[in-house]
């Protein structure tokens, strides 16, 4: 990069840092004053401040707004977690810092630079096999590592390299896939059947099948844009049935999930608690919530990682909740722009990206909702969880770092 | 490579997924109610941690209220134990029911509850019932708004440390009479009987029959009350001495239509009112001129609520048309959570000429027939008296009946189980509570 352009580049940078500062500022002051107003008040001034927020931007001609998005989400996040638990948020400002570094190294990267797909491929591998060896588990999935006093869940960094190699692999395969062409079968799909396979292989010997689900879901989307055809999407929803089937019988945990999403009522007092008490969390919330501070959802397990969008719900109400959809739409919205704008194996990265984040959340939230059977998840960027954060941020920075490359 | 519309669609199908998920929140929302008194749901107690709304009378007295004391709330019941099947009580150990119950979601916002029953006028009657057993509903014809309902044996919803003892108790306090009580109606179903044939053109008012006392239908008699024999009596003398003979007779010549008739008046089928109430039983077709005579004097396997009595005897007080009865006016809120109930008519069952010829009958009941105890100098009163034989005791004692019979205002239906005869059990409490109710009407 010219020296010319890195000093544009660290100007942008100090004017984001200083919306930041003016937005986190401003979400301080609503968070002091609200605490204690009328509950229908929070959601309502989260709203305007909103507003306020995109019409400033628009009218200064900047919008780094999946920034500014991501700023809203995680700040709310912290507001939030120092409601359940004033040490979690402790432990999440540190996430914060560390991920904010991460964000400013991925976004200062230069992505379009060609590096072999074996080579996130290999790594990817290398993390989960890691995990697999040396992992603690935890809460029925073995995806914790330790590293001295530090505990952090590996499966989310080899997020990163799963996009890296898919989007590789795609881009570099893109024309065998579209026209069935030359190229021996081993060639284009041998690397493809040893990461992913092995990545799943992995997965489910550690019993993280939430991730596993999403990768398979995220890798169908992906390959499925790049060239679609009914056999191949016949193929994936047989591969879906197969693995569903297989899980069935092999897992204890995953037949629960399924009997708890059928019926929860029978095992109010077992396996469905988290789940129901999650659901009546969220109904009590009403339409314009209880007010933070003012609901009882310390009773829901797990309220601080899977569960934090009931917290919104009981707290700030179906409108709360419906805000935060839309902001995650706005994030996906953003980010498929970027894709847009993109060539080959970037626009199927940022694309990626997108897919991840979108499919995340909507296996979390219809998990919580009951769409769908829990799947152990958690929402990006909304939960406590710093090795989820630094992921995220990471991949925020990729993305943002592509929309300035025009 | 991904083409611009692969990008379109990735959208669409996240709109689409996302979309799901706002249903399934907006879903949650609706259901809302119902999670928060499920038993599972830790909030259920909070709901007895909280100021609750009022239920008040049609005078604006607060029935029942929320008091506090520190942290400490308590729900207080200003009102006899003879309503507290209807209020129901609100207990986190025991649950919710009646009224605390179907206003549940209202009453935890704190909206009011105002219904149409006089406070005063239920405490009268619930000192005057005194130890017997049975039902009373008192309403207002006109628009069918209950003014007063009581069940004997009642419970103290305010107190419930015995519990137990009420739920195991032979005499049921918890059962509420008045909606869900099911009785032979005995000859308080002859008005009924009269106006179904008077509709039909089977008979008139100055129709005569002989009646020796007793009648016979292939060989199995019914007889009147006592034995006695009439003579040659009118069709009003016949419901003012409430001859078994003359009514068992029209209920032959009516046979199905009768029945289709008793079930215009609303018996027979449950009526749909704030709480659930029983739906009693017609029989069915099939019977002999025997049993349509049964059918005639109320006995037969007919089963009736006091609150269908009350409704069918309303239509005669009415002009021929059936009322909804109900027990809640009002329900105060913010704009789109207010509530108000006016009168409803169900249908038109008789001719306003038949109600009036029958509403005639029953006044000579009153001042000349069976129900003379219920006499009062100066007031046209109409009623009806009935002796119910059942197969657990001593029969009913029913009183049905309206004042002033005019232009009736109020109707009281009185059932005092094994009382005896209707006429000397049931018709000197229903004379008070006509005067009484009528005392209070006149105070706005």
């Amino acid at each position: 990069m010219k020296n010319g352009l890195r000093r544009d580049f660290v100007l942008r940078d100090l004017r984001l840092w200083f919306d930041l500062a003016v937005w986190w500022a401003l979400l301080f002051f609503w968070f002091k004053l609200t605490i204690t107003a009328p509950p229908w008040w929070q959601p309502t001034t989260l709203f305007i401040l909103l507003l306020i927020l995109a019409v400033w931007n628009w009218w200064r001609g900047v919008s780094p707004y999946g920034l500014l998005i991501v700023a809203f989400l995680a700040s709310l996040n912290w507001f939030l977690l120092y409601r359940i638990n004033p040490t979690y948020a402790d432990a999440q400002w540190r996430g914060w810092l560390l991920s904010g570094i991460a964000f400013l190294v991925s976004l200062h990267i230069d992505w379009s630079k060609a590096v072999h797909k074996h080579f996130f491929g290999s790594v990817g591998l290398a993390i989960l096999i890691i995990t697999g060896i040396f992992g603690k588990e935890i809460g029925g999935a073995r995806a914790w590592l330790a590293v001295g006093p530090i505990q952090f869940q590996p499966v989310e960094f080899y997020r990163v390299f799963f996009l890296l190699f898919v989007s590789r692999f795609l881009f570099d395969s893109h024309r065998q896939l579209a026209h069935r062409g030359s190229g021996s079968f081993w060639d284009i799909w041998g690397p493809l059947l040893i990461v992913l396979g092995g990545a799943f292989f992995l997965l489910a010997f550690q019993r993280d099948l939430g991730p596993a689900l999403l990768f398979f879901l995220v890798f169908m989307t992906l390959m499925l844009a790049v060239s679609f055809s009914w056999v191949r999407l016949a193929g994936f929803v047989g591969l879906a049935a197969g693995g569903g089937l297989t899980g069935w019988f092999v897992f204890a945990h995953f037949r629960q999930r399924l009997a708890v999403w059928l019926n929860p009522w029978q095992y109010a007092d077992t396996y469905g608690y988290q789940l129901l008490q999650g659901i009546f969390a969220f109904a009590a919330g009403g339409f314009i919530g209880r007010g933070i501070s003012q609901g009882t959802a310390e009773t829901v397990p797990q309220v601080h990682t899977d569960l934090t969008i009931v917290l919104i719900g009981e707290e700030l109400g179906l409108l709360g909740a419906a805000m935060i959809l839309a902001m995650y739409l706005c994030l996906i919205f953003w980010g498929l722009k970027i894709a847009g704008r993109q060539e080959g194996y970037l626009r199927i990265l940022s694309l990626g990206i997108s897919v991840m984040w979108g499919t995340q959340v909507f296996l979390v939230i219809g998990g919580v909702m009951r769409v769908i059977p829990l799947t152990g998840m958690t929402l990006p960027f909304l939960s406590y969880g710093t090795s989820s954060l630094i992921t995220n941020m990471w991949l925020l920075g990729t993305l943002s770092s592509l929309e300035r490359e025009r | 490579m991904i083409r611009h519309s692969a990008l379109r669609k990735v959208l669409i199908l996240h709109l689409i997924l996302f979309g799901a998920l706002l249903g399934a929140m907006t879903y949650w929302y609706w259901r809302s109610d119902l999670l928060a008194i499920h038993p599972a749901n830790p909030r259920f107690y909070q709901v007895f941690r909280q100021p609750r709304g009022q239920i008040l009378d049609r005078h604006n007295r607060v029935l029942v209220e929320t008091t506090q004391e520190g942290e400490q709330f308590t729900r207080v019941y200003n009102h006899p134990s003879s309503l507290s099947q209807t209020i129901g009580y609100f207990h986190p150990r025991y649950g919710v029911t009646g009224l605390e119950k179907v206003y549940h979601s209202q009453l935890t916002r704190q909206q009011n509850v105002y219904t149409t029953l006089d406070g005063e006028l239920q405490k009268f009657i619930d000192e005057l019932f005194g130890d017997h057993t049975g039902a009373v509903v008192v309403t207002d014809p006109r628009t069918g708004q209950i003014l007063a309902t009581g069940s004997w044996p009642g419970y103290p919803n305010g107190d419930l440390n015995d519990w137990e003892l009420y739920y195991h108790h032979p005499q049921a306090p918890f059962f509420n009479r008045v909606l869900q009580g099911t009785y032979p109606p005995g000859s308080v179903i002859k008005p009924l009987i009269m106006a179904a044939a008077l509709e039909e053109g089977i008979a008139e008012l100055e129709s005569t029959w002989r009646d020796t006392g007793s009648i016979s239908f292939s060989g199995r008699t019914i007889h009147n009350s006592g034995q006695r024999s009439l003579g040659m009596i009118s069709l009003t003398e016949a419901l003012a001495h409430s001859s078994n003979v003359v009514f068992a007779q029209l209920a032959n010549e009516l046979r199905g239509g009768g029945l289709d008739y008793l079930g215009e008046f609303g018996l027979g089928t449950t009526m749909e009112m704030e709480l659930s109430t029983a739906a009693g039983r017609l029989p069915s077709e099939a019977l002999s001129s025997y049993g349509w005579g049964q059918v005639g004097i109320g006995q037969s396997d007919l089963l009736v609520t006091p609150l269908q009595i009350a409704a069918a005897i309303g239509v005669i007080a009415n002009n021929g048309v059936l009322m909804r009865p109900y027990l809640v006016r009002q329900i105060d809120g913010l704009i789109w959570q207010r509530q108000r109930n006016r009168p409803e008519i169900i249908r038109r069952v008789i001719s306003q000429a038949t109600a009036e010829q029958v509403t005639r009958a029953m006044v000579a009941a009153v001042t000349m027939g069976t129900a003379r105890r219920a006499a009062v100098n100066g007031l046209d009163i109409a009623g009806k008296t009935g002796t119910a034989e059942n197969p657990q005791g001593s029969d009913h004692a029913w009183f049905a009946g309206f004042a002033p019979a005019e232009h009736p205002k109020v109707l009281v239906v009185v059932v005092v189980e094994h009382g005896g005869a209707g006429g000397v059990a049931a018709a000197p409490l229903a004379r008070e509570i006509i005067l009484k109710a009528l005392a209070a009407q006149e105070e706005r």
